[in-house]
């Protein structure tokens, strides 16, 4: 018995004497809050001279509850300017936890960009959940702008992209989601594209920017087009809305009375490929459940339903193989039909991987849409 | 047998233990090992290693059925003699050493990268010693447990492998055997180091209160270790991209970054934590078992004394040197194949031995 205890005794000495090592040498990377500074947005981008440039905005903790420093510095990389940051700030700069990750038009016309992020994916103390945004111009517009009235710069950008993809109009991007996309060689990655309106004094989410396999700036969706890129990687939950001119309907005056819109209810897409020919072939089959949500002619849909989803079958499928030539024009592949050549066609794949953006553009892409309506809504 | 009471094992004990070895020595590695080889035919790789282990597996229940109190040390010294009895617990000692000093390694090296980037990993071990000492100092029935527990709290931590899953694509893993079933196959002795730990059952086996279910119970510990790693394999494979799986370093931990709730940012921080628990599992009956089988050799009276100065040994060598991670990737290759030769090979040879000692005494008895 009187062993044990002496055994105990010691134990709890040496527990003690931890404690103490720990408060010697542990927690060398603490900062105490009021000597932080923690900026919510980060921007990259090429300035006129072609250098490097960071930008970051700190939201100020204080009365003026609004304001925000901003800075933009010139740096070689990405871990150096962490220093350099530093220099700016009366605290240690706790550069880990971005909200949204900005970069410029200018930069994206260069190929690998990519590869100067890398930091964010090696020190594993950094998150990778930050919403990556592209801006349709120079970044230092873009911190340069004080919104009054409004919430700061990181909050505005989140929370545009995180609802407006939920509607499908633009992608949800996160750092890892780019780096994935990068990676994955049968698809071309896709950045949520934002710029400046300098009437409204309020950016705006454009809708999204295509880059090609090494990153580079390739074209951009609007809202509809985003919906159908959506729809097509079988990312759009339902409820994303459409909305369609109809051929042969009169306009009145000012008014384009020829647009019926829907909202989809339920989808169901399938992607087919095949290889024949030397072509990559791929057939989609789309059947959409729709709710008429606007109708701006006047129609009796109870009498000639199918008519109308004909039409509306008939425009889609105009969209959708415009989108796909659109697509094929740029030699990308946002929609990831590599990843099904991969899977069904590994044989002919294998050797293209390295081109895939190249060979896509030669690939035949059929349609097969079918759109019919469930709902007409409350009103005739 | 009064000890052997004293220590008796539970049925889900002797399971938990084994596969708290097997689970806790590979679960990080066994996806991107196995994909550096056979790309995301890895999963085929692992079914494969399942079914190999389970014949070494079976032959250990065989060896240990001859023996009705005792542990294989006792089994040989009666059967094969003293002197290779000793050469094997000398083999076993230093097997077991080795895998309980790369589980403690890797542990360090991984809460440095993940967790605690500034503190020494000296610090660390320090703290990892005193729940290491507690419940090795014990002996077996303590070790069963504490492998309970440790199983009853995270078993859960496999599931949340599923949140990602959502972001993942099927089609990663189509066509299956892509490349024809070489590299598959090539990559099944790098497997097998993802189960290595059934030879513990050599000395769990006289403290099992049910001792016919032992061989159950080894193959259901191989099953578990399976399905876990089938199910993080899967989902990594199905995560990343064929070409990302071989960039990233721990790819089982950086799956979980990508997990997001509101409340809380950087969760893989909360999960190395557990996966601390479930890492303790190695090296804590590796070096008790150590102690043991040093304790035997010498005759000695308690494992206790050589527990201490095993602890002692490794503090102070990882004071003076800690490997890095590509040294420490170094050791792991090199373990694994001491592991199949001790794990997979040794115990046949033995199981061999016996026959054909018993054989040999059979015809000596008539004659």
């Amino acid at each position: 018995m009187r062993k044990s205890m002496r055994i105990t005794m010691i134990l709890l000495m040496f527990l003690l004497f931890l404690l103490f090592l720990l408060f010697l040498s542990g927690c060398g990377d603490k900062i105490d809050l009021e000597e932080a500074a923690v900026p919510l947005a980060a921007g990259i981008d090429l300035d006129e001279n072609n250098k490097l440039r960071f930008y970051v905005s700190n939201p100020v903790f204080g009365d003026k509850s609004n304001d925000v420093q901003q800075y933009n510095i010139p740096v070689t990389s990405l871990r150096e300017s962490r220093s350099l940051q530093d220099a700016y700030t009366s605290g240690a700069l706790e550069g880990r936890n971005y909200q949204v990750y900005v970069v410029g038009r200018k930069l994206l016309q260069h190929e690998d960009w990519f590869k100067i992020l890398d930091v964010i994916f090696r020190d594993a103390r950094n998150t990778v959940l930050d919403r990556m945004v592209a801006f349709d111009g120079p970044v230092e517009e873009m911190f340069a702008v004080k919104p009054k009235e409004q919430p700061p710069l990181p909050a505005i950008l989140r929370g545009m992209v995180d609802s407006k993809s939920k509607r499908g109009t633009t992608v949800l991007t996160t750092l890892q989601d780019m780096h994935r996309q990068i990676y994955e060689e049968g698809l071309t990655p896709v950045l949520s594209e934002v710029d400046y309106d300098s009437k409204q004094k309020s950016f705006r989410l454009l809708g999204t920017a295509l880059l090609t396999h090494k990153g580079k700036y390739a074209a951009s969706l609007g809202y509809q087009e985003s919906v159908l890129l959506n729809l097509l990687k079988k990312k759009a939950t339902k409820g994303v809305n459409l909305s369609f001119a109809i051929p042969g309907e009169p306009n009145a005056d000012v008014f384009e009375l020829d647009r019926a819109s829907f909202g989809i209810r339920k989808i169901k897409t399938k992607i087919v490929s095949s290889y024949s020919d030397n072509r990559f072939r791929f057939r989609v089959q789309m059947k959409v459940s729709a709710a008429l949500t606007e109708q701006l002619f006047k129609y009796d849909i109870q009498k000639h339903a199918d008519i109308l989803e004909a039409q509306l079958t008939q425009q889609m499928q105009d969209q959708l193989e415009k989108l796909i030539r659109k697509f094929q024009r740029n030699r990308i592949d946002p929609v990831g039909f590599g990843i099904y050549a991969r899977a069904y066609q590994y044989q002919h794949f294998k050797p293209l991987e390295e081109e895939w953006g190249e060979v896509f553009s030669h690939a035949e892409v059929d349609f097969d849409v079918h759109v019919k309506i469930i709902s007409m809504g409350t009103i005739r | 047998m009064n000890q052997l009471e004293k220590h008796s094992l539970s049925f889900l004990q002797f399971v938990f233990i084994i596969a708290g070895i097997q689970i806790s020595i590979a679960v990080l590695s066994t996806p991107r090992e196995v994909s550096l080889i056979a790309g995301t035919d890895g999963w085929i790789t692992i079914i494969i290693g399942w079914l190999i282990t389970s014949i070494p597996s079976f032959v250990v229940f065989k060896i240990m059925q001859r023996s009705s109190e005792g542990t294989i040390l006792d089994l040989l010294r009666k059967k094969l003699g003293r002197w290779i009895a000793i050469l094997f617990t000398l083999i076993m000692a230093v097997y077991l050493g080795a895998m309980a000093y790369i589980g403690l390694l890797r542990t360090l090296l991984i809460i440095r990268v993940w967790l605690l980037q500034n503190t020494s990993p000296f610090v660390v071990l320090l703290l990892l010693f005193i729940p290491t000492y507690i419940v090795a100092r014990e002996g077996p029935k303590l070790l069963g447990r504490y492998a309970e527990v440790i199983f009853y709290f995270l078993f859960w931590l496999p599931l949340v492998y599923l949140l990602p899953m959502k972001q993942g694509r099927w089609l990663n893993l189509i066509p299956i055997a892509k490349e024809g079933w070489g590299p598959i196959l090539s990559a099944v002795p790098g497997v097998l180091f993802a189960y290595t730990g059934f030879s513990v059952a050599f000395f769990l086996y006289p403290h099992l209160t049910n001792k016919q279910y032992a061989g159950v119970g080894i193959l259901l510990a191989n099953t578990i270790t399976m399905a876990t790693n089938l199910l993080i394999a899967i989902v990594c494979f199905m995560y990343f991209s064929p070409n990302e799986m071989v960039e990233i370093n721990q790819p089982v931990i950086t799956v979980l970054k990508t997990i997001q709730f509101k409340f809380v940012e950087r969760i893989e921080v909360i999960f190395i934590s557990l996966y601390i628990g479930i890492y303790s599992l190695v090296w804590i009956p590796c070096l008790y078992y150590m102690a043991y089988c040093l304790n035997w050799v010498r005759n000695g009276s308690g494992e206790r004394k050589y527990l201490i100065g095993l602890l002692i040994l490794i503090g102070i060598g990882t004071y003076i040197f800690i490997p890095t991670f590509n040294q420490s990737d170094w050791l792991e290759h090199h373990l694994t194949n001491f592991g199949i030769v001790v794990e997979y090979i040794l115990p046949i040879a033995i199981w061999i031995c016996l026959v054909i000692n018993e054989r040999m005494r059979q015809e000596g008895q008539p004659g």
